[in-house]
């Protein structure tokens, strides 16, 4: 698959950023507010002057008229540390799933280094694979691109080993995108409380396809797990099969609902829907780029 | 219950099959295809809760395949033809009886023949017979098939029959039979009762709906009382409906039209027609009538045969013909040419009917019919075939017998002053003098007809030739020996016929077969029209016409209305097929939409 964009679509999501609840400390000068009082343009406050303070910040205006050595502050503004996990594990292989994931990756990556945050993509399955840092600016999309394009799946689904191996690994907080179909037998609630007690902002994205939803077979079929390879016969009814469809419609459901509780960002990304729609629509409409 | 198609172990053999069959396809597993899915997680859930739910899907299941057995068994059902069993009294064989009167060809109000609706009685009894013995007969045929169990056999034939009059044939009697069924109409009123069948019970099937019919009821050509006028045609048209009806009548002479007109008929009138025929044209006259409400098409139609159309053509083989010549110089309708005997040789060239051999006999036997007036004495030496002379002196004509040839001829005005004629086996003499001496007599064969007169037409034989019974006399002879009658208003049926006919053909050409019962000729004619009559070189026309008052009124009935009543009853027991496919369609439908709407599983 050759990921690319056309260049209407690629400026207007140079006009989007994406936006997190929270500030976070980053690394570098770049467009986002910090937590902290630095050397920004914009004054911000004053505080009394205290040994070690840089002299060239003293207000001596403010000296004159009261008599104390009064320290100019200015806000700070640096890089956000955006954390893209992507679900490379086996359920992912449908070609359009993964394709999509990764188009999504893609796009929000390029917003991300459009605002020279440090966009960092981390592909997971049961565990956390190799990370790969983007960089910063936007040049480094094509760099992203070839990365993503050499990305495979396979491995099972295991979000929470894969995050607390992230969460050892001591990162600096910052905004955390899950690009999965949440198709974990082990379930994904004790996955994203890791990340939300690291400090992270998170914003789940759930792929789902209409092979997902929808089985599409009706009578004895022989059903295998891509991931564990398992098989099992199933006679698939009408009944059965609606039934199914209830299923996934409950899983989904759950997944919104589990988010909202924990404040965190949910989406859900349709295959079939063109990946423009999707970012531009879906995405604004969630809050998640504006 | 019985089955048409086949014995009842075959039926219920097939049906049981066709049960096993569906069941083991219904439950049949076919190798399911391989389905790659992201995760079985979701499907684990869904079997843990509906499994609960099996019970349920269990009689739903069970209900889908009693649906789909039941489509099989009906359809297997329906190609059996299955009836409900009429077991005759007692068991034993069953004599189905189909009237065959020409009546049974009329098209009924409520669509189909009488004979089809009779058909399809005859199938379903037939059906019905629970594998006892069946016969079929006809009112015209006789037995047709049977006694036999093998239903197909009775189904074919019942596919060749069709109706070909009959109105006075008894039933075929059969021993060991139980039960008639008697499939009729009952236009031709026949007796019912156990005399009639032989002791079995009958039971009378009707299929009898009153219908409008416009019919010829006579036709027929005879001489008429114009001396211009050759022949005239009689005709008598009646309408049997309860409608006034206009009638178109057409005569045609050959291929040239003779009559075309309209007649208004009021209900259950008949009229008589009188056509005159010219004295030039075809001997072949054809009747033909068209109306509205016309529901029988036989009695639309009627032919008839002018005898003396075409001139006879007589050779006159006579030194001396005499009074012979003055004779047929005056007779109309005859063509003499005369010879004399040394220029008399065989064979013979050109058109020739008949040959009067006057006072001489060839040495051989003449091809052709043949009139010997007064054989010579020296007979039995120059031409021994002919028998031996006998001659006697003044003989009285005392004895004649009833026969065509001397139709019309008083010997009482005759004076023979002698007799001279030849005797042999071949001869049967028809008048005779007191003393026994043949004076008329006839040979009639397969091969030949000949008639020999034993005395001459001479002043010094007899007064012959002065009386009005010479020319009555040589006509009658030869029209005996050329064209004979051969009887009017024909019907279909057997037909007795002079024993000279060899050969009958058809109005389409076919030949039908001549049988020799004892001395007469039968043939047995089952279509209407006009039969070209062929032997012992004499040639006529036979015209056969159905025409009959009794057969063309088909708006009444002699059945009672008991038994009328028992029509629809006997409706009522149609061929259950029909229904049995209808009810599987409606099965299969009930299935293909409870699965639409996934209400079976």
């Amino acid at each position: 698959m050759a990921l690319s964009f056309d260049s209407d679509f690629l400026k207007k999501l140079e006009y989007l950023h994406v936006v997190s609840k929270k500030a976070f400390a980053g690394q570098a000068r770049a467009d986002r507010l910090a937590p902290k009082r630095g050397r920004g343009l914009e004054f911000a406050d004053t505080r009394p002057y205290s040994a070690g303070d840089d002299f060239r910040h003293i207000d001596w205006k403010a000296y004159r008229r009261l008599g104390r050595l009064l320290l100019r502050l200015f806000d700070e503004e640096q890089d956000l540390p955006i954390y893209l996990f992507l679900d490379a594990s086996q359920s992912m292989a449908e070609a359009e799933k993964f394709d999509q994931a990764r188009r999504i990756a893609a796009a929000l990556c390029y917003i991300g280094l459009a605002h020279l945050d440090r966009v960092t993509i981390l592909p997971f399955d049961e565990t956390m694979r190799e990370e790969r840092a983007a960089g910063q600016g936007k040049g480094r999309i094509f760099r992203v691109f070839e990365m993503l394009e050499q990305m495979q799946t396979g491995g099972r689904t295991n979000l929470a080993d894969a995050f607390k191996l992230f969460a050892a690994r001591g990162r600096r907080p910052g905004l955390s995108v899950v690009i999965s179909d949440f198709l974990d037998p082990h379930g994904y609630e004790s996955a994203l409380k890791v990340l939300q007690a690291r400090g992270h902002d998170v914003y789940v994205v759930q792929m789902a396809s209409e092979a997902d939803r929808d089985p599409g077979a009706l009578g004895d079929v022989k059903f295998v797990d891509t991931e564990t390879g398992e098989v099992r016969d199933v006679e698939v009814t009408p009944a059965l099969a609606v039934a199914y469809g209830k299923a996934w419609q409950a899983h989904t459901d759950a997944l919104h609902q589990f988010c909202g509780r924990y404040n965190i960002g949910y989406i859900r990304a349709d295959v079939e829907r063109p990946v423009e729609e999707i970012i531009l629509q879906t995405f604004r409409l969630g809050r998640f780029v504006a | 219950m019985s089955f048409g198609a086949m014995a009842g172990w075959q039926a219920w053999g097939l049906l049981a099959l066709t049960a096993g069959v569906l069941t083991w396809l219904f439950f049949m597993k076919i190798r399911a295809p391989r389905v790659h899915v992201p995760s079985l997680m979701l499907w684990t859930q869904v079997l843990d809760v509906t499994r609960e739910q099996t019970l349920w899907e269990r009689i739903r299941k069970a209900v889908s395949w009693l649906i789909t057995i039941a489509v099989g068994l009906m359809l297997m059902l329906a190609l059996t033809r299955p009836a409900p069993s009429v077991v005759a009294a007692g068991g034993g064989r069953r004599l189905i009886v189909i009237d065959s009167s020409w009546s049974m060809g009329t098209l009924m109000p409520g669509g189909g023949t009488r004979w089809e609706r009779a058909v399809t009685r005859a199938r379903t009894l037939i059906a019905s017979s629970a594998g006892d013995e069946v016969a079929l007969a006809t009112t015209a045929d006789g037995l047709v098939e049977g006694p036999t169990t093998d239903a197909v056999l009775l189904e074919a034939a019942l596919d060749r029959l069709v109706p070909s009059g009959g109105e006075g044939g008894d039933w075929p009697r059969l021993a060991d039979v139980s039960v008639v069924h008697f499939i009729t109409d009952g236009t031709i009123p026949r007796p019912t009762g156990d005399v009639a069948s032989g002791g079995a019970r009958v039971s009378v099937e009707p299929v009898f709906e009153p219908a409008p019919n416009v019919a010829i009821t006579a036709f027929e050509t005879h001489a008429g009382g114009d001396p211009q006028s050759q022949a005239e045609a009689y005709l008598e048209l009646a309408n049997y409906s309860t409608t006034a009806q206009p009638v178109r009548l057409v005569v045609t002479r050959g291929t040239v039209s003779v009559a075309d007109t309209s007649i208004d008929l009021s209900p259950g009138e008949a009229v008589r027609q009188i056509v005159p025929l010219g004295r030039a044209g075809d001997a072949r006259v054809r009747a033909r009538i068209t109306a509205p409400d016309n529901a029988l098409a036989i009695d639309d139609e009627a032919v008839a045969w002018i005898a003396d159309a075409e001139p006879l053509a007589v050779t006159v083989v006579s030194a001396s013909p005499g009074f012979l010549q003055i004779l047929f110089e005056r007779l109309p309708g005859m063509k003499a040419t005369f010879i004399a005997p040394a220029a008399y040789a065989q064979p013979r060239t050109g058109p020739e009917h008949v040959v009067v051999f006057d006072h001489w006999v060839p040495a051989e036997a003449p091809a052709t019919p043949a009139l010997f007036v007064s054989p010579p004495p020296d007979v039995a030496r120059t031409a021994p075939w002919v028998g031996t002379a006998r001659q006697e002196p003044e003989p009285a004509w005392t004895t004649s017998l009833a026969h065509p040839v001397l139709r019309g001829v008083d010997p009482s005005t005759v004076t023979l002053e002698r007799a001279r004629t030849v005797e042999s086996a071949a001869w049967t003499p028809i008048a005779r003098s007191a003393t026994g001496t043949p004076l008329v007599s006839v040979a009639e064969t397969v091969d030949y007809r000949r008639v020999v007169l034993g005395f001459g037409f001479t002043e010094a034989e007899s007064n012959v030739a002065l009386q009005p019974a010479f020319p009555v006399l040589v006509v009658n002879a030869l029209e005996w020996l050329a064209r004979p009658s051969l009887g009017d208003q024909v019907r279909p049926g057997v037909v007795g016929l002079e024993a000279v006919v060899s050969r009958l053909t058809s109005p389409e050409g076919r030949r039908v077969e001549v049988t020799t019962f004892g001395a007469t000729r039968l043939a047995r004619i089952t279509t209407p029209g006009l039969y070209l009559a062929e032997g012992g070189g004499m040639r006529s026309a036979l015209a056969v016409n159905v025409g009959d008052p009794q057969v063309s009124n088909v708006e009444r009935t002699s059945l009672t209305a008991q038994t009328l009543s028992d029509t629809a009853a006997a409706q009522a027991n149609d061929p259950w097929w029909p229904m049995l496919i209808a009810i599987a369609f409606a099965c299969a439908l009930v299935e293909w939409w409870t699965w639409r709407r996934r209400i079976t599983v």
